[in-house]
């Protein structure tokens, strides 16, 4: 391996003496700075690439000749399916070598400078494949990550669009670059790392890939394509034709897309695992020495983000779905009032759990403002003192204080009256959310202005030492159940009111069942997301058969049966 | 099911109550709730302490009406987990438990599954007066 090494350096010293030509492409997150002599011409790069304007900060590459290239001594490795010696990763030296074709590639990692042979004579457009395992070596070298998509931005803010081949990513970029959005690619993107700010996303080939019968055609002023035939598919190069359109500049990333046939028309959350099936498999099968990096790092990133996936839609309709999207509260930092919400914790005798509560609230992450509003409702423990501190730790805590015992409803209602927030979401005492428990449902919130209000399932846990109460079932601890109680409900404030407060003649907990039956009576337009947004803390002290509770079930019931709009 | 089989109402899981002689039933477990007539809330109530078929039957005013539909109407309300046989836990009931007789007059059991993602799990509410709620104002 070190005698490969050693003439990895000669021929690169040797490329150095004679290179006269150079070329600077925009290549992700950097410049690829070409040397070449006079004579490598039909070797030279051509199409693919955005040409860039500056030389500083590249990476070197240096075409070689075919007689450098036959020069150099292999080591009687096995190479990995993608003809690359793995074995090269203990030095700084990545090198791709395929004896059949004579193509190499090898980067010097520390020196970030490469060589480059293409073998067989390569037509003018595969000149540019070299760059696709270069750029992904360097990104994962720099702590980034490629991914398998396309982007789109507005307004420094972007939207990956994944989805596998044929499944609309370039019709959704068509759309929307005639709505005046600009484009940061159709098949490959890079996203930057970040430990602590916003990720973003820069685009990488300036092409559009088009099929024969397009659902939206190529615009008149485009480049003449050439003909893909692997992929049967037209490559329009537009570097140099779409003026703004295109975009190398980094953008705020707003949230990933996955396109799916077979999901609805309108646009629902994805859970983060189910993204990672559609979005992984392409973008590590190309990182094939650094799969297990490539991974993690997609996770990262993609976990960060609002994820939604949507069906087959009428193209009309693509631009405005974008746009929705591209307004939900994403992975960039910036303030919004008219996302701010409010966080309603009624409290008895809640001092046991209640700190949780609050610290997972606290901890939500989305552009608005957050307050959380404590009610102690005439406790008999140690929660006034434990509110009160948590409230001097942090100023988004505003504790109220019923004098006497009013139940549940009543101080759910305090709550409601104390705040003028966009949004309302209930947290009940012995619960906690889950992280992006409000991103998500914001989410879900601004990509349906009809939506009046979002749940999501619920985990159940059992509190440490206690045996599982009698009157619940095994399998409700097993997987999320469903959950349409008032931790998991996140309403718009206007659609709080329209449905009315919560019944305080209610005392024992049915004040919500009878709320969210009204909230169904009115036809208002609600979702349930497919993702987990609250552990609800089941102990002994929860029992299904307290007379009281039955009582305010039933009632809710027996209105939901005589009351107008009711669904019998 | 044998008739002389003891049945019960399938609480806690299956809470009702009684008003206007209209009774309102709620599976908490499925989330389903139903509703019967009074003439069907005479008989479902006969059920409220455990009651063989056999018994039902014989505080019936009219068995010969109630006989040929007896075991369809049992059996399903077993089938929709609205009855079960008794385990020896079984509570007070929450309706009240006649032990005048009564007259077989038809049963129809409607079924609403409007509400199950509200009423299923529901009963998870913190209700013990020392962990949580509920607390009933004093007075």
């Amino acid at each position: 391996m070190l005698r490969l090494v050693e003439d990895l350096r000669r021929a690169r010293d040797h490329a150095r003496s004679r290179a006269t030509v150079l070329r600077c492409f925009g290549f992700g997150a950097r410049n690829l700075v070409i040397n070449a002599t006079p004579g490598d011409a039909d070797v030279m790069p051509d199409g693919n690439l955005v040409k860039g304007e500056a030389l500083l900060d590249g990476v070197d590459l240096y075409l070689i000749d075919r007689a450098t290239s036959e020069s150099l001594r292999f080591p009687e490795v096995a190479l990995s399916a993608y003809g690359a010696i793995r074995e090269s990763l203990a030095t700084e030296w990545v090198v791709l070598h395929n004896p059949d074709t004579g193509r190499v590639l090898a980067l010097d990692t520390a020196e970030r400078s490469a060589l480059y042979h293409p073998g067989e004579p390569l037509p003018p457009r595969d000149r540019a494949e070299f760059c696709r395992p270069l750029l992904h070596w360097l990104a994962v070298g720099d702590g980034n990550v490629v991914l398998h998509a396309g982007a789109v931005a507005r307004h420094g803010r972007a939207l990956i669009v994944a989805g596998a081949g044929n499944a609309g990513k370039t019709t959704l970029i068509r759309a929307c670059l005639d709505a005046g959005f600009a484009m940061l690619g159709d098949n490959v993107v890079e996203v930057t790392r970040a430990e602590h700010g916003p990720s973003r996303v820069l685009g990488v080939y300036p092409t559009v890939k088009v099929r024969p019968d397009p659902v939206v055609p190529a615009a008149a002023d485009w480049p003449a394509p050439q003909w893909d035939a692997e992929a049967s598919k037209h490559i329009y190069s537009l570097a140099g034709s779409l003026g703004t359109g295109f975009t190398a500049e980094p953008q705020g990333i707003a949230g990933l897309l996955v396109l799916d046939p077979a999901a609805p028309p309108i646009p629902e959350v994805l859970p983060l695992a189910a993204a990672m099936f559609k979005v992984a498999p392409n973008t590590v099968g190309q990182f094939p020495l650094f799969e297990e990096e490539v991974l993690r790092r997609t996770g990262a990133v993609l976990g960060r983000l609002p994820i939604h996936t949507v069906g087959q839609m009428p193209a009309t309709d693509i631009a405005p779905m974008v746009e929705s999207l591209l307004a939900v509260p994403g992975d960039v930092t910036r303030e919004d009032p008219t996302l701010d919400v409010d966080v309603i914790i009624p409290v008895h005798n809640g001092a046991r759990f209640v700190g949780e509560a609050i610290d997972s609230a606290l901890a939500q992450a989305f552009p608005g403002a957050l307050t959380v509003w404590c009610i102690d409702d005439a406790s008999t423990d140690d929660s006034v003192a434990v509110l009160t501190a948590a409230a001097a730790q942090d100023g988004r805590i505003q504790v109220l204080r019923n004098e006497r015992n009013r139940g549940v409803a009543a101080t759910r209602n305090l709550g409601v009256q104390a705040g003028s927030a966009e949004f309302i979401a209930f947290l009940d005492q012995d619960d906690r959310w889950w992280p992006g428990k409000l991103a998500l449902q914001l989410a879900a919130l601004a990509t349906g202005p009809a939506l009046g209000y979002v749940t999501g399932l619920q985990v159940l846990e059992l509190v440490e030492g206690q045996p599982r109460p009698g009157w619940t079932r095994p399998e409700w601890f097993e997987r999320p159940q469903p959950g349409s109680i008032p931790s998991t409900l996140l309403v718009r404030r206007r659609v709080f009111s329209e449905v009315g407060p919560l019944d305080e003649t209610m005392m024992h907990g049915g004040d919500d069942t009878d709320w969210f039956a009204r909230a169904r009576r009115r036809g208002i337009p609600y979702r349930m997301l497919d993702v987990p947004v609250a552990t609800r803390r089941v102990h002994s002290g929860n029992r299904s058969a307290a007379p009281g509770n039955e009582g305010d079930l039933l009632t809710a019931v027996r209105r939901h049966l005589t009351e107008p709009g009711a669904t019998p | 099911m044998d008739r002389s089989t003891a049945l019960v109402i399938n609480h806690p899981s299956v809470i009702f109550d009684v008003q206007g002689d209209e009774a309102v039933i709620i599976d908490l477990t499925t989330g389903r709730y139903f509703r019967l007539d009074p003439p069907s809330t005479a008989l479902w109530l006969r059920f409220a302490i455990p009651s063989s078929p056999e018994s039902v039957l014989e505080s019936c005013r009219t068995p010969g009406a109630l006989r040929p539909h007896l075991d369809d109407i049992v059996a399903d309300l077993i089938g929709r987990g609205l009855l079960r046989v008794p385990d020896g836990t079984e509570s007070a009931p929450n309706g009240a438990a006649p032990s005048e007789p009564w007259e077989f007059r038809g049963f129809a059991l409607e079924e609403f599954t409007d509400l199950e993602d509200i009423l299923g799990l529901d009963p998870i509410h913190e209700v013990d007066p020392e962990k949580g709620w509920p607390h009933a104002a004093p007075g």
